[in-house]
């Protein structure tokens, strides 16, 4: 059964990957979603519309110049911010950035798996993706920002709540590695309850030195390292537990 | 004009009559020469001296001699100032950009003595070094480039009369020596951010990945930052050189986002340790100061980026602005993580569980080792000493020799008396033995920033006013970590704790009733 925290990262990057979705799947593909509108056009990842007679370009990275529906377009004044047309192209950040938040979601799905949840080295990369994943989902909602403030539309701030939830299922996944390991590390070690172990090396002397055998060590290199620095009079204490 | 932003496209200017000439008519009487004070001209057609087709406008001192400027001309100059183009407001000024570059220079002077006064030496030597050098370095850069800035203008005030903000800024963007020390300023201080951050985490194994990942990310940013600027500023300094204009066109506004990204995240970090260790960072006023000052710091570069995309003044200057915040994010903040050590350290040593110890920190047996170490150097101190006790000495060396092989701290000794061949090894053998080594040697130099944060040397040591005071602070902490005791070393583990019920303490009190009434009948 999934913990409660495991389940938080999937609700929250399953919602971080219906908000990526939106802007990728904006104007020339979906009619209704774009990510500004702003002189008569409406602008979305692949391309543009005209706001009236809704004509759009024909899907592509980067935007092009057309007259379409007879008007003419002034270079200068096509994108709010003064940017120039080919800065357009940069909004491929937003497919790759679906991308990666997508493979962060089937790890996010695996993480609830009993299998691969208590994988420390899935866990890792996990962690290590998520970070690359935040990463740029920022870059897109700056992309947005860059290209159309003010008129930036819904689906650009979604970007923006997408890259928040994205961080703080990194978080959790950080918390949830740290907890797996220190799992994992008491798991190894608790089999024995060694009490105190005082070490004077100075007095140690191969001749008298009594191996302290104990019952149930877990780590038999180690136990023997131990027993060889042992004291003349054995404080050595091993309870089962 | 050359403009860092060349991936915006610049206002078209106005056309202003005084520019363009204005027709005076005839019949006018002017000074032509010394022969000829006075003559007579049909058509007269005057022509303002205008920069970069914008009106000028004396900015000297004027008396009542002076010659009244023509109407046509005011006309324009009001015109200039009060529409909203990119050049005409008073922002826009010689005298704006002046003060933003003195007061970024003075910042940034302030900031390096600030590093040199307070930072200190141990236990981060390495990354305390790099500070100083990369506050020194932005120092340097910005005091060589105010005073070329000066002689600019000196030059154009004598030669032209006119005090120009455009050539100031192409300064800014052609200069090669601004540009490479920037790029150096700026990865050593991306370089220190990751030193922070890594001193933010308390587990080995996050920060390796903070490590590695910090310093990829920070490489990545500055080699994509250096191939649009420099190739620009080479195209400029050295004509006849091909320059890929608009490939280059995209890359540039890429890394200035991923820069503005890679801030953004830094100052997340920094917020959300704010956050988690509220209850120190309010602890007084001193550090609430420090708090404030960081948390300005470390938003100033995303604000920036929200100045910038609001108005376009702040990009042409965005350089200057960047180093001074880049060096501030690293000193103050480094500042700042200081004080909040030391304040946590603090609180553990009074508490009764002291520093929390990791699972990581034990899986390499870095305590093993540390007390292998300190009993190591003990034991050769008596060696030295102790003439007839010889044999014993070199037996008890090798027990410690094995248990340093048995901790990985040493390469333990081949087999005499086996036979080795020498056999081609598989190709995959060769590249996995050599991925592992690249490996370790990162893992190492990871370890080399890492180890002496594990072993904590100093606490509270701010000012080395006296050596005495040093000796005294360091046989404190010396004894409060234990180190007056090498030969104690102990291992705990967890342990349930059993408590005796009401039944047993009841008997037990009746029982000790009992012997009481038998000691005092």
């Amino acid at each position: 059964m999934p913990s409660k925290s495991r389940s938080v990262i999937f609700v929250l990057l399953t919602l971080a990957l219906i908000f990526q979705i939106f802007p990728t799947i904006s104007i020339p593909v979906v009619d209704r979603i774009y990510l500004s509108t702003y002189n008569g056009r409406k602008f979305g990842v692949f391309g543009w519309c005209t706001a009236k007679s809704s004509e759009c370009t024909s899907p592509r990275i980067g935007y092009e110049i057309l007259p379409l529906n007879g008007t003419t377009e002034v270079a200068s004044l096509f994108l709010p911010s003064r940017a120039k047309r080919s800065i357009s192209k940069l909004l491929i950040v937003h497919p790759i950035s679906l991308f990666f938040t997508f493979v962060l979601w089937t790890l996010a799905l695996a993480l609830n798996m009993h299998n691969f949840g208590q994988s420390r080295k899935i866990l890792a990369g996990a962690v290590l993706w998520s970070l690359l994943t935040v990463l740029l989902s920022l870059l897109s909602f700056l992309v947005d920002i860059l290209l159309f403030v003010p008129y930036l539309a819904w689906p650009g701030w979604l970007v923006l709540v997408s890259t928040v939830f994205i961080a703080v299922a990194s978080s959790m996944m950080c918390i949830i590695r740290r907890a797996v390991s220190l799992r994992k590390y008491e798991k190894l070690r608790n089999r024995d309850n060694v009490e105190l172990v005082p070490l004077r090396f100075s007095n140690v002397n191969s001749n008298s030195s009594k191996p302290t055998a104990s019952e149930g060590v877990s780590d038999t290199q180690e136990s023997a390292a131990w027993q060889h620095v042992a004291p003349d009079q054995p404080e050595l204490v091993h309870r089962a537990v | 004009m050359v403009k860092k932003t060349s991936w915006r496209y610049s206002q078209v200017p106005k056309e202003y009559q005084s520019c363009g000439g204005i027709d005076l008519g005839n019949g006018v009487l002017i000074w032509k020469n010394k022969w000829q004070p006075v003559a007579y001209f049909d058509s007269v057609r005057f022509t303002s001296y205008c920069d970069e087709g914008n009106p000028v406008y004396s900015s000297l001192k004027r008396n009542r001699l002076s010659f009244p400027y023509s109407k046509a001309l005011q006309r324009d100059w009001h015109t200039f100032i009060t529409s909203g183009n990119d050049r005409g407001p008073f922002k826009y000024s010689i005298y704006a950009i002046i003060m933003s570059f003195t007061t970024n220079f003075v910042i940034t002077l302030f900031l390096t003595v600030i590093v040199f006064i307070t930072i200190r030496q141990k236990p981060h030597r390495g990354a305390s070094n790099l500070l100083k050098l990369g506050s020194t370095l932005a120092s340097v850069n910005l005091a060589i480039f105010i005073s070329k800035a000066l002689k600019v203008l000196h030059q154009d005030h004598i030669y032209k009369g006119v005090v120009s903000t455009e050539r100031v800024l192409d300064l800014l963007w052609m200069d090669l020596t601004f540009t490479c020390l920037d790029l150096l300023v700026v990865l050593i201080c991306q370089l220190c951010q990751v030193q922070i951050i890594m001193r933010l985490f308390s587990r080995v194994k996050e920060k390796r990945t903070v490590f590695l990942v910090g310093v990829t990310l920070s490489i990545i940013s500055q080699v994509l930052w250096a191939i649009p600027t420099l190739a620009q500023s080479i195209n400029d300094n050295f004509s006849g050189l091909s320059y890929d204009a608009d490939g280059l066109t995209l890359l540039s506004p890429f890394v200035y986002l991923f820069r503005i990204a890679l801030a953004a995240s830094y100052a997340c970090i920094i917020c959300f340790n704010m956050f988690n260790k509220r209850h120190l960072c309010f602890l007084y006023q001193r550090m609430m100061i420090l708090t404030l000052l960081a948390l300005i710091i470390v938003l100033l570069q995303p604000g920036f980026f929200v100045a910038d995309v609001a108005n376009i003044w702040v990009d042409d200057l965005s350089e200057i602005f960047n180093t001074t915040c880049y060096v501030g994010s690293a000193v103050i903040v480094w500042e700042w993580v200081d004080h909040i050590l030391i304040l946590e350290r603090k609180v553990q040593a009074q508490s009764v569980l002291g520093r929390p110890v990791y699972e990581d920190d034990q899986e390499d047996y870095h305590f093993a080792k540390y007390a292998l170490k300190v009993q190591d150097a003990i034991s050769r101190d008596s060696e030295t000493g102790e003439i007839g006790s010889r044999n014993d000495t070199a037996n008890s060396g090798t027990e410690e020799q094995r248990v340093r092989w048995q901790y990985g701290d040493d390469t333990p000794p081949r087999d005499t008396n086996k036979v080795e061949f020498n056999e081609p090894q598989p190709l995959k053998n060769v590249i996995l033995e050599k991925c592992s080594r690249i490996w370790d040697g990162m893992i190492y130099y990871t370890d080399h920033f890492i180890v002496k944060g594990l072993v904590i040397k100093t606490l509270s040591i701010h000012s080395k006013s006296s050596s005495d005071d040093h000796r005294k602070r360091k046989a404190k902490v010396r004894r409060r970590i234990g180190l007056d005791r090498p030969n104690e070393v102990y291992v705990y583990a967890t342990r349930d704790v059993v408590f005796d019920s009401d039944e047993d303490e009841a008997e037990s009190n009746q029982g000790s009733s009992v012997d009481e009434e038998r000691d005092f009948p």
